[in-house]
């Protein structure tokens, strides 16, 4: 190789700082009486306990998935601490002063539009710290319209008939492994619902972020929009760098009934590890919506550059006939970094349309594979899919997968999948450097092309955070 | 699904007596079956074929017959045409006055070459049972040797033909090996009568600058059962071109696996065209193992009544295999509101610099097509029977041997109902 | 301007350049002729740094400066332009903006003022009549799909855009009809300052009728075998190359 592609750096994590709360933890270690710790902490009703329980006792008679193009030692489940909440000076915050000013720094480095007045700027900000959430700006405003968003804890509280109505409906606490832990000790997450014809006024967001450092994180989602309602909803991920792995395994569940739309962003930064592939976060996230209604849509679109681990597969389930589901991704892979992502896209109703673009860029020593589903049942006459899966190589030392399955079972489907697999080629660099542009903004100007279909999905803010994330990412990879 | 009863067809098959030679390998391989049992759904690659009415039937060795092959004579190789029913060698059957010196092309059990070629020509891979049941039982089968820079210019016509009444087994067996600069081509087909399981081994080398055309035509009974294993190695700079068609059988599965050497070339074609119950499975493995190779593989399914065609291409680039060019492309025709079609490609890309493109499509015929033959005075079900036959067709278009070329034309007209259309062949 | 001395250059161990020496200064046009293979492109590649050369030894001087201190990209910003044979394509990136970035990166070099969006969208628009080209190609991924023809005017239209103070432009005349090269051999002829200078790389004498050189070389075997004015390149076209291979051979000359 010449020198364009010699050395590969690590470029130092931005968010690897720890930030000093006296938690209010559990001992590491899970059983029932930890279960019912979680659930009396949070001063459940009975229905979530069972939830809860049935839950674990599946989870017991689990094996963890094997098929994932992905290699790790088995977390050991018994040294993860299950509940750890940034102990609060009081019940509730009032206002935002009352917010722990060590948090408070902690979100000011995060760079969390927290404060009231980045809150003016026009995102409604849940902040969920070590699966707590801490605060929900702009709940007001949003109420007026009918528009819950608030943390899962609170939702359980003041909404428990819509949390039931809807709580693994679309992700059932028996669906995977990973989907029956989160089941049974999620402490908790973000609820949204969206009435029935309100466009929500505003993009809702949540930041995540794992602090402590045996702790796991085990967030849940939900969000609802009934007819006609419609919502773009974003989410950011840091941690702190820490040599040992810890876990993070999410569940988000969408519901979107008649004409409605949940338009889903993620830009996931977790801590990947340091070159050497020690320590970084094992993102074990299962991520499904329900097409439920005539006309739906949900859209996910996700930009994945951290985790050691990535183990993701944003779905959408296609129930409701017109329904149209799509799934947007980068993922973005380098030192020992192994990402196994993809989507599924299950076509039950008829005239169903579902729409796949996924980039993967892989450096260093990494491994990226995209797997996908797309499946057409019987009954869905008229369903649709469009596929474009393309990975690019960046140096000799890693490796691109992609594992799509088209199973169609209707012979009115239409259905196409296209893949290319390319590098960062020697003279394409040398044409831009010929030019007077140096190897490094060529990268990120290429990438930057390469990525595009997937950013012009995103938010516009979110978009420019995903660029320059890609290009931080990436420096010392290439030059 | 359908819950597999403990399967008694391996131990069924392997309580006949052992043919004498080979025994070493025969050996090894009823060890590796003591104790296995068929897969089933849930083994990683049978996910959507069922073998569960397989091993509901109780198969036994097939009895020796005799076949009337007249009709399946193709002018070009008359005099280069080996022939087995039921799996033994049929000296009356076969001819091959015509084949040039040096050739070697006779069946495994006159061959004294064979002996040291069995199981050594291509790497071996996964095996699955029906290959360890093939090399534990098989009679006899046939031994291709192509000396260096012989190149054959009469294609060689291999024949395996099937007759019985009764659930039988038969194993054919093919050791394939081309010298350094040879160059062959070959037709495989495989045709029957009767309720039979099948089960070929194919083990190919091809060497350096070699090149293997190979024409692969399964038409085996409509109760019959077709299980192949097909390995094959390609030395530095050499050729392998394989199409193999699938029209026959209920059930039927290919496993081609391919490793490619610096500068090889390899083409892995398929078409499958089915209708009723028919089960169709392709699992293919194409190994780029050093630099500079070049694999196309086009796989083609045309699928009627209840039929289920099922394709897997997996494709590795090794990390030493740089400038590899591979392409890959599924494309799947749904006749019926019941056919299925599954198709998984696999890219495992393991260097940089390298081209690889796959693509999959499902669909059905495009309506701007149907549209513009009607236009042209076709009725409706003219144009979707023309435009079905082309969509397969396509294939048999590079077929070097021509009269093989014509019938195969013929077999597709009738298979897609075209034949109404005027002698398109 | 360019001073160059028995400079010798290979390709995987393979010598292609074997002495090559040439003095080019402002104002002057040289023209490089030889049949395939002669080591003309390797030459223009060697001088804009392509990483797939190794030069083996002699100097260059740009502007004083040794050219081989310098990466690809500083020796683009200090006025050195190649307009490829081949341009490669670039999916996914826009053709404006991979212009702007270039202008502003040189512009950034020399202090000068970078140019928004809007404000290079007026330079552009002036700098695109030059070579006859649609807008709509602004938009399109850089060389992605362009015909042969589309490519070549694109290389003319960075010229345009970049300014050097030496252009080398390899077999511009390939994938050219007649009026689509007298476009760009005028839009060439434009951009040409009395201290500028070009170095135009050719196999076939016609793009010469347009952009006419004072200087002609004839390269083969990575030697340059005959030096002389316009006519030679005359001379050229009427008799091929295989008389100056000849006349160079006996003699060893060079």
């Amino acid at each position: 190789m010449n020198s364009t592609f010699q050395g590969v750096t690590s470029q130092e994590y931005k968010y690897g700082f720890v930030t000093d709360i006296e938690a209010d933890s559990v001992a590491p270690g899970l059983n029932e009486e930890v279960i019912r710790f979680i659930s009396a902490k949070k001063g459940e009703p009975e229905w979530l306990l069972n939830f809860r329980l049935k839950a674990y006792r599946h989870w017991l008679t689990l094996a963890e998935p094997g098929w994932a193009k992905v290699q790790y030692p088995t977390p050991d489940f018994q040294k993860i601490v299950y509940y750890s909440a940034p102990r609060p000076k009081k019940a509730q915050y009032a206002s935002m002063d009352e917010v722990d000013p060590e948090l408070k720094r902690t979100f000011e480095k995060l760079g969390v539009p927290i404060h009231e007045q980045e809150a003016l700027a026009g995102v409604a900000v849940d902040v969920v710290f070590d699966s707590v959430s801490v605060t929900t700006t702009y709940k007001e405003k949003l109420a007026a319209v009918g528009i819950i968003f608030c943390s899962f804890s609170e939702a359980v509280k003041t909404h428990p008939d819509l949390v039931k109505r809807y709580l693994g409906s679309v992700v059932p606490p028996t669906d995977n492994f990973y989907a029956a832990l989160n089941s049974a000790v999620f402490t908790d997450g973000s609820f949204v619902f969206i009435p029935k014809g309100v466009a929500c006024p505003m993009d809702l967001s949540t930041y995540f972020r794992i602090n402590n450092q045996e702790s796991g994180q085990f967030e849940r989602t939900l969000i609802v929009a009934e007819e006609g309602a419609s919502v773009s909803y974003l989410e950011g991920c840091t941690a702190p760098q820490f040599d040992t792995n810890q876990l993070h395994a999410a569940v988000v569940e969408l519901v979107a009934l008649d004409h409605a739309s949940i338009k889903y962003s993620t830009v996931q930064n977790w801590y990947a590890g340091d070159k050497d592939g020690k320590g970084g976060i094992f993102n074990f996230v299962t991520k499904r919506g329900l097409c439920k209604g005539k006309g739906s849509h949900i859209s996910w679109t996700q930009v994945e550059t951290g985790s050691a681990i990535t183990w993701k597969y944003p779905s959408c389930v296609l129930l409701g006939d017109d329904s149209i589901g799509e799934f947007y991704s980068v993922a973005l892979t380098n030192h020992k970094q192994q990402a196994d992502t993809g989507t599924k896209m299950i076509h039950i109703g008829r005239n169903t349309k579902s729409t796949i673009i996924s980039k993967g860029i892989s450096a260093g020593d990494s491994s990226n594979s995209y797997r996908g589903l797309v499946k057409v049942q019987p009954k869905a006459e008229g369903a649709r899919n469009f596929s474009q899966c393309d990975s690019m190589l960046i140096g000799h030392t890693c490796s691109a997968s992609t594992f799509p399955t088209l199973d169609v079972q209707n012979r009115s489907a239409r259905i196409e999948h296209e893949a290319t697999t390319s590098k960062i080629g020697e003279e394409q660099l040398f044409y831009f450097q010929q030019r007077g542009i140096p190897a490094e903004e060529a990268v990120s100007m290429i990438i930057n092309g390469f990525c595009k279909d997937v950013f012009r999905e995103l938010p516009m803010e979110f978009a420019v955070e995903a660029t320059k994330l890609l290009s931080l990412k990436l420096e010392g990879s290439v030059g | 699904m359908t819950v597999a009863a403990p399967s008694s067809l391996l131990a069924d098959l392997l309580s006949g007596p052992r043919p004498t030679e080979w025994e070493a390998p025969r050996l090894a391989a009823e060890a590796r079956l003591a104790g296995r049992e068929l897969p089933t759904p849930r083994d990683k690659g049978w996910q959507y074929t069922d073998l569960a009415s397989l091993s509901r039937t109780p198969f036994t060795p097939a009895p020796e017959a005799t076949a009337d092959i007249s009709g399946d004579l193709l002018p070009e190789m008359v005099g280069t045409r080996q022939v087995f029913v039921n799996g033994r060698y049929a000296p009356h059957a076969s001819c091959v006055s015509a084949l040039p010196p040096g050739l070697r092309f006779l069946p495994l059990t006159l061959a004294s070459e064979a002996c040291h070629c069995l199981g050594t020509l291509a790497p071996e891979t996964a095996r699955s049972p029906f290959e360890d049941l093939n090399t534990a039982r098989f009679e006899d089968g046939a031994l291709i040797l192509v000396p260096k820079n012989l190149r054959a210019t009469l294609p060689l016509h291999l024949l395996f033909v099937t007759r019985v009444e009764h659930p039988s087994a038969v194993f054919p067996r093919v050791l394939i090996r081309l010298e350094a600069g040879a160059e062959l081509s070959l037709v495989e087909e495989h045709t029957g009568q009767g309720p039979y399981l099948t089960c070929p081994v194919v083990e190919i080398q091809v060497g350096e600058g070699a090149i293997l055309r190979h024409e692969r035509i399964q038409r085996d009974h409509a109760t019959a059962v077709h299980m192949t294993t097909l390995r094959a190695t390609v030395a530095q700079g050499g050729q392998y071109h394989s199409r193999t068609l699938t029209f026959g059988a209920r059930l039927s599965r290919q496993e081609p696996s391919v490793r490619l050497a610096e500068g090889a070339e390899a083409t892995l074609d398929g078409l499958a065209l089915l209708g009723d119950g028919q089960v169709a499975d392709t699992h293919s493995f194409l190994h780029h193992a050093e630099p500079h190779g070049t694999s196309h593989q086009l796989h083609t399914c045309v699928v009627d009544g209840q039929a289920r065609a099922v394709f897997n291409g997996q494709i590795r680039v090794a990390p030493d295999a740089q400038g590899t060019d591979a392409q890959q492309k599924s494309r799947n025709l749904l006749l019926s509101g019941t056919a299925r079609v599954d198709t998984e490609p696999q890219l495992e890309i393991y260097a940089d610099d390298v081209k690889c493109t796959h693509g999959a499509a499902v669909g059905q015929l495009d309506p701007d097509e149907i549209f513009y033959l009607q236009s042209r005075g076709l009725d409706l079900e003219a144009a979707r029977n023309l435009l079905t036959y082309g969509f397969a067709a396509d294939l048999l278009e590079r077929i070097p041997v021509a009269s093989l070329r014509r019938a195969l034309r013929r077999l597709v007209l009738a298979r897609t109902h075209a034949s109404a259309l005027g002698d398109l062949a | 301007m360019l001073s160059i001395k028995n400079l010798t250059a290979s390709i995987n161990g393979t010598p292609v350049l074997k002495g090559i020496d040439l003095e080019i200064k402002a104002g002057e046009i040289h023209a490089i002729m030889g049949p395939n293979g002669s080591g003309k492109s390797t030459l223009g590649k060697v001088l804009v740094g392509h990483p797939a050369y190794e030069v083996t030894g002699g100097t260059v001087t740009f502007e004083g400066k040794n050219l081989f201190d310098l990466e690809p990209d500083v020796r683009a910003r200090a006025g050195l332009f190649m307009g490829f044979q081949h341009p490669i394509e670039v999916p996914g990136v826009s053709n404006a903006a991979f212009l702007r970035l270039a202008y502003n990166k040189k512009a950034e070099a020399e202090g000068r003022d970078e140019l928004d969006p809007l404000e290079f969208d007026d330079f552009i628009h002036e700098k695109i009549k030059l070579v006859s080209m649609k807008e709509a190609f602004l938009d399109r991924s850089l060389n992605e799909g362009f015909s042969g023809g589309e490519k070549k005017r694109n290389e003319i239209l960075q010229m345009a855009v970049l300014e050097p103070k030496l252009a080398i432009l390899d077999e511009l005349d390939s994938g050219l009809d007649i009026d689509a090269l007298r476009v760009l051999g005028d839009a060439v002829n434009k951009l040409m300052r009395p201290d500028h200078a070009l170095l135009v790389i050719t196999h076939f004498p016609r793009i010469l009728e347009t952009i006419r050189p004072q200087f002609v070389h004839v390269l083969s075997g990575g030697r340059i075998l005959k030096q002389g004015g316009p006519g030679l390149a005359i001379e050229l076209e009427e008799r091929g190359y295989d008389w100056v291979v000849e006349e160079a051979a006996p003699g060893g000359h060079r």
